[in-house]
């Protein structure tokens, strides 16, 4: 075996002297022979006539034995490259789309893999194996912070102490939560994530520090560095360790630095500073609330003893569990009528050995379908090309296989002319793609992260990549098994073409009219994208000019009233301020909301963005009502409180039905509150259902508009003024015009709509492809058949007509399809959270429009060439 | 000679090739007139298929090459078995024999 292979490597790298020296061997035995028939009598030329005879064709010998020597099998795959990129040279533009349509489906395959393969990422931690976290779906009766992952892993304090304190099943459990802070070092002021932590974190964990120590049960007014941030900030200079830094306005002392690749337990938060919990109360906003049992803000990790089980564990768990979701009822919510339903909360332990569950792997599997389905439709084009090619050689290809040609080898070349493009555009796609993942933006994931992608990162990415290019292989067997099938081959004995095939050519119709039906969809997504895009640019906001800023007191470390009180004098303050029309403020939070007599399938489904108002702002930002009043005309003095909600909400729970009276409540209200009004959708909302509160204090940070007379430039100055004057120190982002502001937030749907428009463009090019590659292949298997009417007297324009016809109705029906499939998700995907999902017919028309019309214009373009025949000559190929 | 010569079985012409290396390294000229004359001519070594078999077995590690100058003082390519020539002859001459013996059997019964 090894002696084969090194002999093969001989014969390819040596193979001119190889060559040279066949030629000497079968040159010496010939004279031999020659010499040999002399001596027996026979004249020189009669002896080399026969000794030509006895050997046989001098190059068949060479040939048998380049053969035996295995040297062919590469010389064949070098030649059979060569003729494919000759062949690639003959059509220049589609070979360009294939190359395209396939460098970016793996750049897009590289990409998701990557991210797969940094989601699977197994924690820096000893026996990550034994880690789970804890999770209790349902509704909460308090507030959730959210701690950067699912509602259902978020707990309160109280509930970390209860299952810390006694461990029959854990050797150690541990909580974490995600603030964010200012970290002050001499005198600069960086923006940090702050990782809350309980204090047995690290020794749970069982990971060391890479400088100084980390922290333990004396830990108070103690920070450690993540070892990213270190080397980020601090150059990974040991000398920090010891020094003092200002988290907010606590001072606290750097004791060390964790191990090198510790992140956070929730995958893709960046954790920059780890402080222990006992710290919170000072650092986030002041708030004795925090440490309440309804307050669910930690995420809570366990370490199993040896030999439990996860099952052993939930079952050991869930009497104390319900004891103290029990006690939480009856504390918090005596009045809560769905006690039931809250009752009925499991706990359950799940694995955490990468990071605690989080809600990625809807996105990651609809990321997975697409690049799947753009890879695919990539590879069938490609391989419907090809059969076409086939299909329009098999004469030659047939005359090949008679002089000798091996079946292997005229399949080795037609899969070849598969494998080449495929190469051409999966070899820089994959780079670009692995580039990308490596660097794209912090609001995807962690660069950090990114960088130490290693270990079991690198098994899925070869993992990815070995699919691709089985799917590859498989795909480009289809034409190459088609080139050699028998009665292709066997043409010259029969004399006579394969005819249509109808029922060969329905999987490749079925086929591109789906990639139509897709085409359609992805072009749809790209008009509404831009439409919105384009309509908000062009908004008419009333008089005057509309500037908003936030601010924010939590580094201040102010009381919820303090606050309050400061935020309402800055209000009363702007509103008084001459050439101001109106001033208010805002504070905005996420809640599931049940609507009375209507049960939601699940919670989630009804996760609505709610803001609390004061009456400034309503006035301030010009919003006017469709239907009812504001809750400040209502009055207060209702029995129930009075909410408003704007039109995507009434839309999306009332079916724009008429909504005032009706009755909602928040997630952790006490009562219901009856909704007085509702608001005009404002542009940049992007039709989510919102619901107004009144303000009633409290709050950290909130966000202010101000309408004034004057120009953007002097408002904001004037604004600004005012506010640094009335809250000195305190962190003020703004003020910008609304119109700036629209514009921030609209570059993430412009990236969302070139996206769009790239995959729509993609996908409508594939489309076309496929059409004009199957147009082709039914042509060329009817080319008698074409010549046939054209001798008998059909015109260019019949045969056009016939092959169009089919064409039409591929188009039409993928065109149909996609519309019809859009028309289905919107009704079916609107309880997801996202905007409001309504489709706009003009739009609907034209994305259908044109992905059939490219599609019909490539099987002009096919048949064009069909009809171009001369009938003579499409008669003698018969 | 024409008439007197046997067409070899198939797979028998690198039995033959072993075998004629098996007393002193050959070139392929070499080769025919050795199976020819021990043969006493019965056996036409087809020549076509001597050089792309010879090559094979060279590919199997079975026999390996060298230059060498022939008796009229030529540059010609000498053949000889490797260890793992010997041994497959050894092999391959035993089952040719139980296939001989077992064809002779069949034919001596009917």
């Amino acid at each position: 075996m090894v002696s084969d292979v090194a002999y093969r490597i001989r014969a390819v790298l040596f193979r001119g002297r190889m060559e040279s020296e066949l030629a000497e061997e079968l040159e010496f035995h010939f004279q031999q022979q020659v010499e040999q028939l002399i001596a027996q009598g026979c004249p020189p030329a009669e002896a080399r006539r026969r000794a030509r005879l006895l050997f046989g064709g001098l190059d068949e010998v060479k040939e048998e034995c380049r053969d035996a020597r295995g040297i062919s099998v590469i010389e064949a795959l070098w030649q059979n490259l060569h003729s494919a990129a000759r062949r690639m040279g003959r059509s220049p533009g589609f070979s360009a789309v294939a190359v395209v349509s396939l460098a970016i489906a793996f750049a897009g395959g590289a990409v998701v893999s990557s991210l797969l393969a940094r989601e699977l990422h197994r924690l820096a931690v000893a026996a990550p194996d034994q880690l789970v976290s804890f999770r209790s779906a349902g509704a909460h009766l308090g507030p959730c912070w959210g701690a950067g992952g699912p509602d259902s892993a978020c707990f309160s304090w109280p509930m970390y102490l209860d299952f810390a304190e006694r461990s029959a099943v854990f050797s150690g459990v541990i909580a974490r939560t995600t603030v964010p802070a200012d970290l002050t070092w001499r005198d600069e002021i960086d923006r940090v994530s702050v990782e809350l932590v309980s204090t047995n974190y690290f020794a749970v964990l069982g990971v060391s520090a890479a400088a100084g120590r980390l922290f333990d049960a004396q830990s108070a007014n103690q920070t450690v560095l993540s070892y990213s941030y270190w080397s980020r900030r601090f150059q990974k200079d040991p000398r920090i360790v010891g020094q003092s830094i200002v988290l907010n306005q606590v001072p606290v002392r750097i004791v060390g630095v964790s191990s090198y690749g510790l992140h956070s337990l929730m995958p893709g938060v960046s954790a920059d500073v780890l402080v222990p919990m006992e710290v919170a109360p000072s650092l986030a906003p002041a708030s004795p609330e925090l440490l309440a049992r309804e307050w669910a803000w930690m995420n809570i990790v366990g370490r199993l003893k040896p030999g439990m089980t996860r099952q052993g564990a939930e079952a050991e768990l869930a009497p104390r569990y319900r004891r103290i979701i029990e006690e939480e009822a009856r504390t918090v919510s005596p009045s809560w009528t769905q006690r039931s339903q809250f009752l009925a909360k499991r706990l359950e332990l799940i694995p955490a050995g990468r990071g605690i569950e989080r809600n990625i792997d809807q996105q990651m599997a609809i990321l997975i379908a697409i690049v799947a389905c753009v890879l695919i439709t990539a590879y069938a084009n490609l391989a419907g090309l090809c059969l076409a090619r086939v299909a329009a050689r098999q004469r030659e290809l047939a005359i090949r296989a008679a002089l000798g040609a091996g079946r292997s080898r005229i399949a080795g070349q037609i899969f070849a002319e598969f494998l080449l493009p495929v190469a051409l555009g999966g070899v820089p796609g994959s780079l670009a793609g692995l580039l990308l993942a490596g660097g794209v933006p912090g609001f995807l994931f962690d660069p950090e992260r990114a960088r130490s992608l290693a270990g079991p990162g690198i098994g899925i990415l070869l993992l990815a990549f070995a699919i691709m290019a089985a799917a590859a292989v498989g795909f480009g067997a289809i034409p190459a098994l088609a080139s050699v099938r028998g009665k292709n081959i066997n043409i010259l004995a029969t004399g006579n073409i394969v005819p249509g095939g109808l029922r060969r050519g329905r999987f490749w119709r079925v086929l591109v009219t789906a990639q139509v039906t897709v085409a359609a969809m992805f072009m749809y997504g790209a008009f509404t994208f831009s439409s919105y895009w384009l309509k908000k640019t062009t908004v008419d906001r009333g008089p005057g000019h509309l500037v908003s800023f936030t601010i924010d007191t939590s580094s201040k470390g102010y009381s919820g009233a303090q606050s309050g009180s400061l935020f309402q004098r800055l209000e009363e303050r702007l509103s008084s301020m001459p050439g101001i029309r109106g001033a208010g403020f805002a504070v905005a939070s996420m809640s599931e909301f049940q609507i009375e007599g209507r049960a939601a399938a699940r919670p989630e489904a009804n996760r609505f963005l709610w803001m609390a108002v004061t009456p400034g702002y309503f006035n301030a930002a010009g919003f006017s009502f469709v239907e009812g009043e504001s809750f400040d005309a209502a009055g207060r003095s209702q029995a129930l409180p009075h909410v408003c909600i704007n039109e995507a909400f009434r839309r999306r729970i009332f079916g724009n039905r008429n909504a005032s009276g009706k009755r909602i409540r928040a997630a952790g209200d006490s009562t219901w509150s009856v909704v007085s009004g509702v608001v005009r959708d404002f542009e940049s909302n992007e039709g989510k259902p919102l619901v107004y509160y009144p303000y009633y204090g409290g709050a950290a940070a909130v966000a202010f508009v101000v309408r004034g007379d004057a120009a953007p430039e002097p408002l904001c100055r004037a604004v600004r003024a005012l506010a640094g004057r009335e809250a000195p120190g305190l962190r003020i982002d703004g003020p910008k015009t609304i119109d700036s502001l629209v514009a921030e937030s609209n570059r993430g749907n412009a990236v969302m709509a070139g996206i769009l428009v790239v995959f729509g463009l993609l996908t409508m090019a594939l489309a076309a492809i496929g059409v004009y590659g199957v147009t082709a292949y039914l042509v060329a298997r009817r080319t008698s058949e074409i010549g046939v009417r054209m001798a008998l007297g059909a015109s260019v324009r019949a045969v056009v007509a016939m092959v169009m016809k089919e064409v039409v109705w591929m188009g039409i029906t993928g065109a149909v399809g996609g519309s019809a499939l859009v028309v289905v998700a919107s009704r079916v995907l609107v309880p997801l959270d996202g905007p409001d999902f309504h489709y706009e017919y003009p739009l609907l028309l034209s994305g259908a429009a044109v992905a059939a019309l490219a599609a019909m214009a490539a099987g002009f373009l096919a048949s064009r060439r069909a009809a171009r025949i001369e009938p003579t000559l499409a008669l003698r190929s018969e | 000679m024409v008439e007197s010569s046997l067409e070899l079985p198939q797979g028998t012409l690198d039995l033959l090739i072993l075998k004629t290396l098996a007393l002193c390294p050959l070139h392929g000229w070499g080769i025919t007139l050795r199976i020819q004359q021990t043969s006493h001519d019965a056996v036409q070594v087809p020549q076509g298929s001597l050089y792309p078999a010879l090559h094979r077995l060279e590919r199997r590690g079975l026999v390996k090459s060298q230059w060498g100058a022939s008796e009229n003082n030529r540059r010609a390519r000498y053949y000889e078995l490797t260890s793992a020539g010997r041994k497959r002859l050894a092999a391959e001459e035993v089952n040719w024999e139980r296939l001989v013996a077992a064809v002779s059997e069949v034919l001596g019964t009917t």
